[in-house]
């Protein structure tokens, strides 16, 4: 076997058993790797309506076939679960230098069940491995724990995962982090873990990975190379990082006081360039990447001294915009705190807006909130009210399961969320005269308010999506104001990202083909040299298919359906565009999402049928999902 | 000669150098099997990257029992021969920048060979030109600390 190692490490905490086993080659070559493989394992392994904080969720940690290469930008891998924050299909593509480690320890993929009596580790070391003792770092932040797992285990190259306190009190918005600040950020992953009393999985490899063809590998790591070097689109990311996201999101697609505007007054306070002027210092990136889109920053003095990185437009966004600050240096706090509290800023940013909302609407007042003033802006609370949530402590407390659950506790808020199926929705968008197949993307993703499931750029202008949609269509997915073809589009794209994200490749590698990004074809081609699976373009896309139609399965098994494939109430406005406010027509929105459907094979109701399935060699789903 | 400089204040700690180096010389993976290590600072960046600098005046050849040490008089890179090698690691000893590496996967020490002409492979895969291939008569990275990786 070459690219996969073709083990899996299955751990029983509440027995304390580790089980090594072979991963069957059928498997490997039917759900690929990272995300795939999870979702498979994850819709056959967890029973429907169980409780995600209980101890028969499990938690899944894969790596792709391309982990550990030297293919440029492959260092991602993925965590898999039942989301606490949504009840639905969890996961999250991460970065950092765990993902390849875990290929060099001979593993492509880890299985924990149950729940541990006692706080305990995974210790990997090659094929030594080990639950040991946590308690001594229970109750540790982040980075105290990557430090004190290096020093305890006496090799700083180990590489960990870990959560912080947030992770441990159950809050429905933690995450996991490895490296200090790579994060699987959204959906809650981090409490599943501290639910099961796991701290960290801490992995070292010395082994190395092979490719099936390695001639060909050699000709696609150096095509890779050179496309990522020359997409004027990836060097956008390479010289200013996400926060180049900031100035094009400027006109109008800011989402600003909890989604009641998309423009934000002091927008040039967070933009690449104010950010690397005054704060970054050193350019910082994933195992094999070829971009590094993160950098390191210091703020030197003052309130909100810290050190840090990757500060993400997503996160920083939350901390300006979202709540009216206009000091980048606080918000550069606020997400260094989060990430040493492991919790997710996107989340935990967007919380308190929702909370400074219902502050400005009168809901609530300093009795509820523990004496903290939530007018807009005042970021001093916000970062007060982070502590708070990543501790359940007073009013974090009521915050701490997210916005959904919090309108529940904050009598007459519902109005003001900013979610979709129960996670926060993300730092731009909808904007004035944008794109608004946009918002079906973060209407259907399988995880809630998210970009990640395909974001109508990825595939637009290649001509498998001009065939899919029809020559006569492709011109006007260009247009705005247009919204015929866009169903089919994010469709595609749906297929594109699942794939993507069973190899370990990074989102950012593929983005935007038209502007000379990786593309399935190429992926494709590295499939085949990595792996000696015969992979061409629709082999790639139907490995997507597959792949998402789980995730998708998965979520409809748990009653997620069409009604939950909405966006906020707020944004769901007939002539927005018109009356100069953030949203989409309702009709048009319902269009869009009948096409979609349509396109995916799936019901008017959003559930894959029982033909799409067999077609995809997915029959037991089906079956399972009682299809006839 | 033609040397690879290291510029430390550019590494970003993707590690391509470690992997692309193995597969060029094993067509294996494995930063285990590299002939340049980079072992990482997460928090302020603070990478530190070792390898051989093909010294003007190299201590590993004088101390190498054996004379698997040479010096390629026409292209002056420090060359080791495997089967001479009896891995006793006493060049790894007086090396000031820790590069022959020790790996249970072989049984002699691992150095760079500068890919045996040309420009070497770590070079042209870093893509923030922390490692350039540029013509010094002798250089000495102060960067290049290996004893704090292995």
């Amino acid at each position: 076997m070459k690219g996969w190692i073709g083990k899996r490490l299955r751990v029983y905490l509440t027995e304390g058993k580790i089980v090594k086993e072979d991963i069957p080659e059928e498997e490997l070559h039917r759900y690929v790797g990272g995300l795939g493989l999870g979702a498979n394992v994850l819709f056959n392994e967890v029973k429907p309506g169980i409780d995600p904080l209980g101890s028969e969720n499990v938690f899944i940690i894969g790596a792709g076939p391309f982990s550990g290469t030297c293919l440029p930008c492959s260092g991602r891998w993925t965590i898999t679960t039942k989301s606490p924050q949504t009840g639905g299909y969890g996961d999250g593509s991460i970065g950092g230098d765990f993902g390849a480690e875990l290929k060099f320890a001979g593993l492509d993929q880890i299985v924990i069940y149950g729940r541990s009596p006692k706080p305990v580790y995974l210790w990997i070391n090659d094929d030594t491995i080990e639950l040991r003792e946590a308690s001594h770092l229970w109750g540790k932040d982040t980075w105290e724990t990557h430090h004190a797992l290096a020093e305890e285990l006496g090799d700083p190259e180990v590489k960990s995962a870990v959560i912080g306190p947030a992770g441990e009190n159950l809050v429905r918005t933690a995450l996991i982090v490895t490296g200090l600040c790579r994060t699987a950020g959204r959906g809650g992953l981090g409490a599943v873990l501290g639910s099961k009393n796991m701290k960290a999985v801490v992995v070292r490899g010395r082994g190395s990975v092979e490719v099936a063809d390695v001639d060909a590998f050699d000709r696609v790591r150096r095509l890779f190379y050179k496309k990522i070097k020359e997409s004027h689109h990836i060097n956008n990311f390479k010289d200013k990082g996400t926060l180049w996201i900031t100035r094009s999101s400027a006109p109008g697609f800011l989402v600003t006081r909890n989604g009641q505007s998309g423009f934000f007054e002091h927008w040039e306070n967070f933009t690449s360039s104010t950010y690397r002027a005054k704060f970054a210092t050193k350019k910082e990136a994933c195992f094999a990447c070829a971009i590094a889109c993160g950098s390191h920053y210091v703020v030197k003095d003052g309130p909100y001294a810290s050190t840090g990185k990757s500060p993400e437009f997503g996160a920083i966004a939350k901390y300006m915009s979202a709540i009216d600050n206009e000091n980048l240096e606080a918000a550069l706090y606020a997400l260094t705190l989060c990430n040493k509290m492991g919790l997710d800023a996107i989340s935990a940013g967007s919380v308190i807006g929702f909370a400074m909302e219902a502050w400005e609407k009168g809901l609530i007042t300093a009795e509820d909130t523990d004496q903290l003033d939530l007018s807009w802006g005042n970021v001093d609370a916000a970062i007060e009210l982070t502590r708070k949530i990543a501790h359940r402590d007073g009013f974090g407390n009521v915050l701490a399961d997210g916005s959904r659950m919090a309108a529940e506790r904050i009598e007459g808020s519902k109005d003001y969320l900013c979610e979709v199926k129960g996670m926060e929705w993300i730092s731009s968008y909808p904007g004035v005269g944008a794109e608004k197949g946009r918002m079906l993307a973060l209407a259907t993703s399988t995880r809630g308010a998210d970009h990640l499931k395909g974001f109508m750029a990825e595939l637009n202008g290649l001509p498998l999506t001009t065939a899919a949609v029809g020559a006569d269509k492709a011109d006007i997915l260009w247009n705005p104001d247009h919204h015929e073809g866009r169903g089919t589009l994010l469709a595609l794209e749906n297929r594109f990202r699942a794939a993507t994200d069973s190899l370990g490749m990074c989102w950012f590698s593929s983005e935007v083909q038209i502007l000379g990004d990786l593309g399935p074809e190429d992926l494709a081609r590295g499939v085949s040299a990595v792996t000696g699976l015969d992979m061409d373009e629709e082999a790639f896309m139907r490995m997507g298919e597959r792949a998402h139609n789980l995730q998708k399965a998965f979520n409809v098994r748990e009653g997620i359906v069409r009604k939950d494939d909405t966006i906020p109430k707020r944004f769901l406005v007939k002539d927005a565009d018109k009356k100069g406010i953030p949203g989409v027509d309702p009709a048009r929105f319902r269009e869009m999402l009948d096409e979609y459907y349509e396109f995916s094979g799936w019901d008017m109701n959003g559930r894959p049928t029982r033909s799409k399935l067999d077609q995809l060699d997915l029959g037991f789903v089906a079956d399972r999902l009682g299809l006839k | 000669m033609k040397r690879i400089k290291i510029i430390q204040e550019n590494c970003t700690g993707c590690r391509l150098c470690e992997t692309t180096c193995s597969f060029a010389h094993f067509r294996k993976i494995s930063p285990e099997l590299s002939r340049i290590r980079i072992a990482k600072e997460e928090e302020f960046g603070d990478h530190r990257v070792a390898l051989c600098t093909q010294c003007q005046e190299a201590p590993c050849i004088e101390v190498c029992p054996v004379e698997a040490l040479t010096r390629d008089q026409a292209s002056g890179i420090v060359i080791l021969d495997e089967d001479e090698c009896t891995g006793c690691e006493e060049c790894r000893e007086e090396c000031p920048t820790g590069a022959p590496f020790i790996t249970k996967e072989k049984d002699y020490p691992l150095k760079c060979d500068l890919c045996g002409g040309g420009e070497p492979e770590c070079v042209e895969i870093c893509s923030r030109q922390a490692l350039v291939f540029e013509e010094a008569p002798s250089y000495l990275s102060t960067h290049a600390i290996g004893d704090e990786k292995r």
